[in-house]
């Protein structure tokens, strides 16, 4: 059964039927600093990705989302500029709520390599680092009442939080 | 010379009075035809180049012409497709001429339309020209002229011919009247005709304008089949139109020329009346016999060749069907049915006509039940009977067939096959004797095609017993069974217990085989029992036949019960004592699934499909090659051993070459090498794929090891920092993609293998959870 908060195996269904996918996307993460592939492969990332999917309510199709998002951003797929509207566009969510994700995602999980997130993301897409979004080590500014509401928050039972 | 009585002045007076009266109606008739007779002589001369030059036709068919254009690159298209798909009547070959030929001609389409149009106006002028003075032709033809010469009165007025008529009442004007009354039918008929000449003359201008601007249309659709429909009946249109004119002026030609050369017959009567002279009543009487005679004779074939002339101009011009063959033939069957009113022909009444036409049909029946006259139809029943013993087996089912087909299509006329109740009532009232059989099956046939046989058991009853009747081999019961097929036996066979059963039970072959092909469309052949049945039902038919329904059962073959997992498949595929024709089928399943994956299926498999060198054999050694390396590996290795050791009393495909009794160290290092060349070179779901034979050899396993331990000297795995999972490495990975595989798909026998594998690559110091 894949672990769909470890960017490493949230698509492992489909990666390990495919020798040829599944080596190239080694090879990526081979290219990769040391401290992005160890925030890959952390334990800890896994926990943080669960954490904000259970804070947020989001549901476990919006949760793979979440964990692909993160991989694909420290993996250098998709610009960390770009992260907002990808969050809002994967997760079918508004873009207030979007926002706060990406705001979460930036601080508590890609802080402790953010640095070279930037500097592989620059280099990649060739994009001012001005573009790319700063991590905010303020909580949330948006009160709970405001929170937009996701779309079927509860449709899919997340059977991890039953026991 | 007798004195004259009060009869004869009587009798002189009504003569008198009558022929004033036909002679008023000429004068009438006269006028209007040579006024039409002008206006078509005008009309054609006018029309003369009135088509293509036309502003509104160029215009416009200059933008059919584009329009038409625009579909050569999307018909190229469509050959292209046809041919790369080997569909015959769309590739190149049958195509090709013809579209280069239309995109050719698409361009002159007006000017040829043109060019024909001027041939038909040609040809029409030729003809006028022969006409010369068509009026006074025709007053000519009508004898007033030269009669009236003739009496010698020097004029044409009916007065003259009176006065001389006035001597012998009795005769000369009796014979003058029934002349005039034949001239006066004739100028009527001509006079139409001249009319449908002006009008159609007249017609056919704005019908040739819309033929000529779409003719780019009639060319290109000219080049598909499917389109030459709108092709053919464009020309048959254009045709039609355009030469109908030349060949009815033709036939009017024809008319008038008769019509010219009949008053000198005319005169001929009234000058031998005169020389005869009063006492020479018996050659007058001869002579007003003859003539009368003559005259009728004569108007008749006026009458046969004007309207003959429409008729037979109308089948030169036209096929059958087309619209101006129908609007032509009701003018022409006017002018038929006015000349028959006028000829006293007695009209059938239409009731009449029909009742006459069904006892001519089916016959008439006595009261108790026999026919006092069997109809057509038995006549037809007992010619197709002679047919039959003559030979013609099929003949009696045809004229059965046929019989059953009027009475379909009678009920359908009548809407039964929309209202089920009243259908339901007639069904009722089969095998009470109040049906014939034809009216039996027609009624059985419509339930067959709706759907509405009835359920159950019943159903089944209904459907033997109405073949039965028809005669299992006939036509009818073909078409019955096709009905049934068509609705899937929906309401008599609810389920697959019950079709099967009645497939096993019924003696009736066409049935058995519509249920059979039934149930390999629906996936209801479920076992190798039922297979094996259906090709023995259709073993005796045809190739084509017999390829689809081996197509059929290849759908079918992953739900026997025996075949449905895939060691189930490689087992009953090797085991000897089971129908060649299942397996055949199975070898082809498992061929386009890729379980063909060792040596020994690969030849079992060959030798079904006739042996190794047929198509069928080398496309699945291909896609093995391909897709299954090892396996292509142990086909090479013993192939090589076959042709090495061809007298050896070891069956090769029952040959292990690593066996005690069988092996060398030559023969064990070649396959040895054959695994270690390809395997480095498979995928992990290529070597989780592998056969259990294949994967159970010593060499395979050692091979496999080596190979995932050299991936991980190349990129070995990392344990993870605190808490990390770490990362996996080349040969970490290769083995979790071919546990993935067996995750899908256990397999325990080839998972033992892999836990060794594991357990080694652990010991080499590979980090495994």
């Amino acid at each position: 059964m894949r672990n769909i908060y470890s960017p490493i195996e949230v698509d492992d269904d489909s990666l390990l039927l495919d020798d040829e996918k599944h080596e190239l996307f080694y090879s990526k993460i081979n290219a990769l600093p040391q401290n992005i592939q160890d925030l890959l492969f952390s334990l800890d990332t896994e926990d943080k990705l669960k954490n904000i999917a259970v804070q947020t309510k989001l549901n476990q199709n919006q949760s793979i989302e979440l964990t692909r998002l993160v991989r694909d951003v420290l993996i250098n797929e998709i610009y960390l500029g770009d992260i907002i509207k990808e969050s809002q566009k994967r997760l079918v969510v508004s873009e207030e709520f979007a926002r706060e994700i990406a705001n979460q995602i930036v601080s508590v999980i890609l802080a402790p390599a953010l640095e070279d997130i930037k500097k592989i993301h620059v280099e990649k897409f060739g994009r001012p680092a001005a573009d790319v979004a700063t991590p905010s080590n303020s909580k949330s500014q948006i009160p709970e009442r405001d929170k937009p509401q996701i779309i079927n928050p509860g449709n899919i039972v997340n059977l991890r939080n039953k026991n | 010379m007798s004195l004259f009585s009060i009869s004869d002045i009587v009798n002189s007076a009504i003569a008198k009075i009558i022929l004033y009266i036909q002679g008023l109606v000429m004068g009438f008739i006269g006028t209007a035809l040579a006024w039409t007779a002008y206006a078509l002589a005008w009309f054609l001369k006018f029309q003369g180049g009135f088509f293509e030059e036309v502003a509104i036709v160029k215009t416009s068919w200059e933008v059919f012409r584009n329009f038409a254009n625009m579909f050569f690159i999307l018909i190229l298209i469509i050959i292209a497709f046809a041919t790369i798909f080997d569909i015959q009547n769309y590739n190149w070959k049958g195509l090709m001429a013809k579209f280069i030929v239309a995109a050719l001609l698409i361009n002159f389409s007006l000017a040829i339309g043109g060019f024909l149009i001027d041939v038909s106006n040609n040809l029409s002028n030729l003809v006028l020209n022969q006409f010369g003075d068509i009026t006074s032709d025709l007053a000519g033809g009508f004898g007033i002229t030269k009669l009236g010469a003739a009496l010698g009165g020097g004029t044409s007025s009916i007065k003259a011919v009176l006065e001389k008529s006035a001597g012998d009442p009795e005769a000369l004007a009796l014979g003058v009247i029934i002349s005039l009354s034949g001239m006066l039918i004739v100028a009527v008929i001509t006079l139409l005709s001249m009319l449908a000449a002006l009008v159609f003359s007249m017609i056919r201008v704005p019908i040739l304008w819309a033929l000529l601007i779409v003719s780019p249309l009639a060319w290109i659709t000219g080049i598909l089949p499917n389109t030459r429909e709108f092709n053919k009946k464009w020309w048959n249109w254009f045709i039609g139109w355009t030469f109908f004119l030349p060949t009815y002026l033709f036939a009017l030609m024809m008319g008038i020329a008769i019509l010219k050369g009949r008053p000198d017959l005319s005169a001929a009567a009234v000058l031998a009346e005169q020389a005869s002279g009063p006492e020479g009543l018996p050659t007058r009487a001869a002579n007003f016999f003859g003539f009368a005679f003559q005259d009728v004779f004569y108007w008749g074939l006026t009458v046969i060749i004007l309207i003959g002339g429409l008729a037979a101009s109308l089948k030169a011009s036209f096929a059958a069907g087309s619209g101006a063959t129908k609007a032509f033939g009701n003018i022409s069957g006017t002018i038929n049915n006015w000349a028959k009113r006028k000829a006293y022909i007695p009209a059938i009444q239409k009731a009449g006509k029909e009742k006459l036409a069904e006892i001519q049909d089916t016959g008439l029946q006595g009261k108790v039940g026999r026919f006092l006259y069997g109809g057509e139809r038995a006549e037809r029943l007992r010619a197709a009977r002679v047919a039959g013993l003559l030979g013609k087996k099929e003949a009696m089912s045809e004229a059965e067939a046929a019989e059953v087909q009027k009475n379909y299509a009678k009920y359908k006329a009548e809407g039964l096959d929309k209202d089920k109740t009243a259908l339901d009532a007639l069904n009722k009232q089969i095998g009470t004797g109040s049906l014939s059989k034809f009216q039996e099956l027609a009624a059985r046939k419509l339930r067959a095609e709706n759907g509405w046989v009835a359920e159950g058991k019943a159903g089944e009853t209904e459907i033997e017993e109405t073949i039965r009747t028809a005669g299992e081999n006939s036509k009818f019961a073909q078409e019955y069974v096709d009905a049934l097929k068509k609705n899937g036996f929906e309401e008599a066979l609810g389920s697959q217990a019950q079709a099967e059963d009645l497939a096993k039970r019924t003696t009736i072959l066409p049935l058995k085989k519509a249920i059979l092909e039934t149930m390999i469309k629906n996936n209801q052949i479920l076992s190798d029992t039922m297979a094996e049945m259906v090709l023995g039902v259709f073993k005796n038919d045809s190739k084509a036949v017999k390829d689809e329904i081996e197509k059929g059962l290849q759908k079918n073959i992953k739900n026997f019960s025996d075949t449905k997992k895939k060691n189930d498949r490689a087992a009953y595929l090797l085991d000897a004592s089971k129908n060649k024709g299942i397996k055949r089928i199975l070898a082809r399943q498992m061929s386009e699934d890729g379980e063909i994956n060792t040596y020994q299926k690969y030849k079992t498999a060959a030798e079904l499909f006739g042996g190794e060198n047929e198509t069928e054999s080398r496309d699945m050694l291909n896609k093995i090659i391909k897709d299954k390396p090892l396996g292509h590996a142990d086909i090479l290795f013993r192939q090589k051993l076959a042709k090495a050791e061809a007298d050896d009393t070891i069956l090769v495909a029952d040959y292990d070459p690593l066996s005690p009794t069988a092996t060398t160290p030559a023969r064990e290092k070649e396959f040895v090498d054959q695994i270690k060349e390809k395997l480095p070179k498979m995928g992990a779901k290529a070597i989780a794929e592998t056969d259990i034979d294949i994967w159970e050899r010593p060499v395979f396993e050692t091979v496999l090891k080596d190979k995932i331990g050299e991936l991980e000297r190349k990129e070995p795995s990392k344990l993870g920092k605190t808490g990390g999972r770490g990362k996996a490495g080349a040969g970490k990975r290769y083995l979790l993609r071919i546990m993935k595989v067996f995750e899908l798909d256990p397999n325990p026998e080839k998972e033992v293998i892999m836990e060794r594998i594991i357990a080694a690559s652990k010991a080499a110091g590979m980090p495994w959870p």
